[in-house]
């Protein structure tokens, strides 16, 4: 499974941003992205989400 | 489904849930502490990111013998590793630097600094003595319109500007005067004032250590998915941990996620129109945008606040790595900036807004060109600086008996911040369990 930003939950507030190991998301000016290259799936990015704006995909 | 029995349940573990539990378990009831995130703190914890203890909202860590957070960590003999900041506040002026300690600004120093050759200096200052020393004015005055009565200096309209947007996260024409002169007066009660030698989340893991030690349990990854309610009073909450649900009664439950998720946990068919009404009208959160930026050499070598009266956007600069070089890789320095929109409700324009940070970043510290931007987080919604506006506090019982809410939701007047959180707790603690 991949991972997501549901656009319209996420707040920019860059939790998952600290939180990926893999330096895999970054949030220039409001809203997550995640680099599916660099992503491994760990989904520290979804548990870390204070919004829940982050889900599960098929990959 | 599982069923478990607690006497206090505490929902979050912010500063505001921590400490109340800190608190009630010192008194001997049995608590239980849920966090939904993988670690505690909320907004006053920290992630290591790059090798650099990056805090996840407040920087400046309040203390002392006056500090009602360091009383909670005292409660539980929880070590507060900080370090002082010795340096206090810059007020960056058109007119160059004003250095002050943070317990003892030079009023008439300070206007004369910002006003020059205005001859309303010395009324300005008895007018702002008077309103702090004796008698507030009306809540139905912004802080500029009030500064507006006896001057004209634009630039002393600029310094509250950024004063206001640093330490109560709105701009002066969004907060009324009254609740400016009350924080003021509030700055002189003693508060010191720190960094966390190895980030935030250090702080608020020993006092999780210390709240177990006494006897309380703190569970991370568990969330809280309703909160229950019969005949108007509280009988706990279900809890989800690890995908599996389970009861969590108790006598208390004090709710340590803001005032409006506590109405959606509990069902806002529970509360009275006129708590519904309150917090609706004034359900305004305040949005910061929090920058991090990352060199080699210091962007500065002042070791204290920088406030800025002067820039787009930019309005708080602080340099941790310079008091807690344990903050960064080695060699390396952090500095932690916030900024206000121009307004602080309405659409934040995110991007635009951001370009004038950088913009104000480089007016302000010509190498900020070589520096790395190590983050941009937004604060707002659910992730906010503060939950309310300064001024428009909910109360922290709810209409549902035995519910409370603490946190940045319920700060006192006059308060902000972290120790507002510490309050909050210290008021909702004493009504369960007495002083």
């Amino acid at each position: 499974m991949a991972v997501s930003v549901i656009e319209t939950k996420c707040l920019g507030c860059s939790l998952c941003v600290l939180a990926c190991p893999e330096e895999a998301v970054i949030a220039p000016a409001g809203t997550a992205e995640i680099n599916d290259e660099k992503c491994v799936e760990c989904m520290e990015c979804m548990d870390n989400c204070p919004a829940d704006a982050i889900e599960e995909v098929p990959s | 489904m599982k069923r478990t029995r607690t006497d206090a349940l505490v929902i979050g573990s912010g500063v505001g849930g921590l400490c109340t539990a800190a608190r009630l378990v010192k008194k001997g009831l049995h608590v239980m502490v849920t966090e939904k995130l993988p670690y505690v703190g909320g907004r006053f914890s920290s992630r290591e990111y790059k090798g650099y203890q990056i805090s996840t909202g407040a920087i400046m860590v309040p203390y002392g013998e006056a500090s009602a957070l360091q009383e909670a960590f005292d409660l539980v003999q929880a070590q507060m590793r900080i370090r002082e900041s010795k340096a206090g506040f810059r007020f960056r002026l058109k007119s160059g630097d004003f250095d002050t300690p943070i317990d003892g600004v030079d009023l008439t120093a300070l206007l004369r600094f910002a006003m020059g050759d205005d001859p309303n200096v010395a009324a300005m200052g008895s007018q702002i003595m008077r309103s702090v020393l004796w008698s507030l004015p009306e809540d139905t005055i912004s802080f500029r319109d009030w500064i507006s009565q006896y001057t004209d200096s634009q630039e002393l309209q600029n310094h509250y500007q950024g004063f206001c947007g640093a330490f109560l996260g709105v701009n002066s024409n969004e907060v009324t005067a009254a609740e400016v002169f009350h924080f003021m007066k509030n700055m002189a009660v003693g508060l010191s004032f720190g960094i966390a030698i190895n980030g935030n989340l250090d702080l608020m893991n020993a006092l999780a250590d210390g709240i177990r030690e006494a006897g309380g349990e703190v569970k991370t990854r568990s969330a809280c998915k309703g909160i229950m309610v019969e005949h108007d009073r509280i009988t706990g909450a279900v809890v989800e941990t690890d995908g599996v649900e389970e009861i969590i009664e108790a006598d208390f439950v004090v709710s340590n996620t803001g005032p409006s998720m506590t109405v959606q946990l509990a069902g806002a068919s529970f509360f009275e129109n006129s708590y519904l009404h309150r917090l609706r009208e004034y359900g305004m959160i305040t949005p910061v945008i929090h920058v991090c930026i990352a060199s080699k050499e210091p962007l500065t070598d002042f070791d204290g606040i920088i406030n800025f009266g002067n820039t787009r956007r930019l309005v708080f600069f602080e340099t941790p790595t310079l008091t807690c070089p344990e903050l960064a890789p080695e060699g390396m320095h952090y500095a932690t900036t916030y900024s206000v929109p121009k307004h602080a409700v309405g659409p934040l324009r995110l991007r635009e807004t951001v370009d004038m940070i950088k913009l104000d970043l480089q007016d302000n510290f010509p190498s900020f060109k070589d520096a790395e931007l190590l983050m941009v987080a937004t604060h707002h919604g659910e992730w906010p600086s503060m939950r309310r506006w300064p001024g428009y506090p909910m109360p922290v019982k709810t209409p549902i008996q035995n519910l409370y809410n603490v946190g940045d939701g319920c700060m006192p007047r006059g308060t902000v911040g972290v120790e507002a959180c510490a309050l909050s707790a210290r008021e909702a603690a004493r009504d369960i369990a007495g002083p």
